[in-house]
């Protein structure tokens, strides 16, 4: 199957009528938003298979079953020789979609925040990591409340390791210095901190802390410079210096810490 | 701040300093020269017994047992769960070593200790042995913990590991991880002083162990400095160490593995006279030199009954007198609680820094008087210290 389209065998099959939205491609996965029964789904089309990655994807998922803030899984299928998942769709909008609202808004920010680690403390006290935190991956309900997409590189801290050693999967805008090092034994609940960090520093201002491409980002973490301007009305700066320590170790350990900074 | 004595060798001047001297708050008992015998007689150097346990901890020293199957086992025979007692390093399995861990921890909980440091093995260069140990522990004090009892982990680190940076940033991922069950830790540090010399002046030693104590700190974590010489001021001018350890000898305030691996006599000696003015030791046989230039006031503490005592002109020097060791007593623990009593850490900072620049002038006045100190007397050491606090 070619990854960008779908059979009208398969389409038959699972009585998917029509799309919603329009496909998008990741990194090891294919997005389609089919209808389904009259309802609005998702599918994640994997292209190489079902894996140990998309094994853990769906564990997780299963695990917190019970919490609305992450999507439920409807079924996995494997059907001619091709592996997929039926997800539910959150209604609401991608917060990347909606993140001018946000541009100087501390309080809105904070709040934001708050509903997120609400969502992510019991993952992180099962000593799971979502690696990924980013506004593409935030969805923000009809309600206003935020729901996390997207365990696919989130991580088992007390199982075994699926990157090799100086490799980590990462998107650079929010990553850590340890993913951008590569360092898998120093990633944690921390390195999320960290992307929160980042994300509270990117609503509030409209740009990252430390630098707009790949190449400053990562200079400034080799060259172990924590210093970042902001705005003198930006409320959680605090929060952010805390979030965004390059030492993992200096980051807040218990996650109240970091929530009393909000 | 509060100072712990640890206890070895005539112990029994440390319990004296500490009931008839006011000096420190409690004690540490070594297991290497107290057998577990030692802690049900009723009395210890004419103590209570059950006075002094309220206010003790007991160090295991586990230290010796992976770096050589040869270890020098002292009174630790006498703990059946010793690893010292096996000898046969083929049969040391993980199993084993938590084991003898855990078995350590309920013998200190018998005896009715509230404060449990729990023992722990040395590893010279693979930390993740190291972490494994640590992890395994704390799964289990996290099922097991009695409520009321502090539960303090054991950190050893080799000089190897304490000068890698990213060695320490690892551990102290480990160390401040989400489910840590301990209460706090007990740092062990390897500082392997340069020949002739009483204290490390490696900046890598001394920027990374004060990293181990204000990340601890930070993260609220209560932090037992064990096996600290007088260089505890500068750890302690930068972070709120919760307890430092005294010592009278040198086996118990400079750590090094060898001591646990081999018998080693520290020979005899005239002993040493610790000066706060100077921030150092002056060997006894300089005393007089400096007597006679009429320097004594330079280097002379104030308000220390056994300073006063050990700098008459016909005391007869040695290293089995108790005045000797006492001075140090009295002397450090004075340095040590006026740093702590400065509760803002820039002024304690600015405090340090300026109790090493009056030992440095006290170096140079000495020297106008022609008395030049040499090997560890000699200001080695306050230069390094003021590039250290002025570069945090």
């Amino acid at each position: 199957m070619i990854s960008q389209t779908i059979s009208q065998q398969l389409l038959d099959h699972y009585n998917i009528s029509g799309f919603h939205a329009n496909v998008k491609q990741g990194g090891q996965k294919t997005v389609f938003f089919p209808v389904r029964d009259g309802k609005k789904q998702v599918l994640k089309l994997f292209q190489n298979g079902y894996n140990d990655r998309l094994d853990r994807e769906l564990e997780i998922y299963d695990k917190f079953k019970h919490l609305d803030s992450i999507p439920q899984i409807i079924s996995v299928e494997n059907f001619n020789g091709c592996c997929f998942i039926f997800e539910e769709f959150i209604e609401g909008d991608t917060l990347c979609d909606i993140e001018n609202r946000f541009i100087g808004q501390s309080p809105l920010i904070t709040q934001l925040l708050k509903d997120i680690f609400e969502v992510m403390t019991p993952i992180w006290e099962q000593k799971l990591v979502h690696r990924d935190i980013k506004p593409e991956n935030i969805i923000i309900r009809e309600n206003g409340k935020p729901v996390i997409i997207d365990f696919g590189i989130a991580r088992d801290l007390d199982g075994a390791t699926l990157t090799g050693t100086g490799f980590q999967p990462m998107s650079w805008r929010f990553a850590s210095p340890e993913q951008y090092a590569g360092d898998k034994f120093k990633i944690s609940y921390r390195t999320d901190f960290f992307s929160l960090g980042t994300l509270a520093y990117y609503l509030y201002h409209g740009q990252l802390p430390f630098g707009n491409s790949h190449n400053e980002i990562s200079t400034k973490f080799q060259n172990n410079d924590e210093s970042f301007t902001y705005n003198s009305a930006f409320t959680l700066h605090e929060f952010c210096r805390e979030a965004m320590k390059f030492s993992v170790s200096e980051r807040p350990r218990a996650i109240n810490d970091l929530i009393k900074l909000l | 701040m509060k100072i712990l004595h640890l206890l070895g060798h005539c112990s029994n001047w440390n319990v004296d300093a500490h009931y008839k001297n006011g000096i420190g708050e409690g004690f540490v008992f070594c297991a290497y020269s107290f057998p577990p015998e030692y802690f049900t007689q009723k009395k210890i150097h004419h103590y209570s017994t059950s006075e002094i346990l309220s206010k003790s901890f007991i160090d295991l020293q586990y230290f010796g047992k992976k770096e050589s199957g040869s270890i020098d086992r002292g009174k630790f025979s006498h703990y059946s769960f010793h690893p010292a007692n096996n000898l046969n390093d083929d049969s040391i399995t993980n199993v084993y070593l938590i084991d003898s861990i855990i078995r350590g921890i309920n013998f200190q909980l018998e005896l009715g200790l509230t404060n449990i440091i729990i023992p722990n093995y040395y590893e010279n260069d693979d930390i993740n042995k190291l972490l494994v140990i640590i992890r395994q522990i704390n799964k289990w004090v996290a099922q097991n913990k009695h409520e009321g009892i502090r539960y303090y982990m054991s950190i050893p680190l080799s000089n190897h590991t304490i000068i890698d940076n990213d060695k320490i940033e690892n551990i102290l991922i480990s160390l401040t991880d989400i489910d840590i069950a301990f209460d706090g830790y007990y740092i062990v540090c390897e500082s392997k002083p340069e020949n002739r010399r009483k204290l490390s002046v490696d900046y890598k030693y001394l920027r990374n162990l004060s990293r181990v104590f204000e990340v601890l700190k930070k993260q609220n974590f209560t932090t037992i400095y064990a096996y600290a010489n007088w260089d505890a001021i500068i750890f302690l001018a930068s972070t709120d160490i919760d307890y430092i350890t005294i010592a009278s000898f040198e086996n118990l305030r400079n750590f090094n593995i060898r001591r646990f691996t081999q018998n080693e006599d520290g020979g005899p000696s005239k002993g040493w006279y610790f000066s706060e003015k100077l921030l150092n030791v002056v060997r006894a046989q300089v005393i007089d030199l400096i007597r006679a230039q009429k320097g004594l006031e330079i280097i002379k503490n104030d308000k220390n009954i056994f300073s006063d005592a050990i700098l008459e002109p016909l005391f007869q020097w040695s290293n089995q007198k108790p005045d000797v060791h006492k001075n140090y007593m009295v002397a450090v623990t004075r340095l040590l609680q006026n740093i702590s009593s400065i509760s803002d850490l820039e002024n304690r900072k600015n405090y340090v820094l300026s109790i090493i620049e009056s030992a440095i002038a006290n170096y140079e006045a000495l020297e106008d008087k022609k008395v030049f100190l040499e090997d560890e007397n000699k200001n080695y050491h306050l230069r390094t210290w003021q590039s250290h606090l002025r570069t945090k």
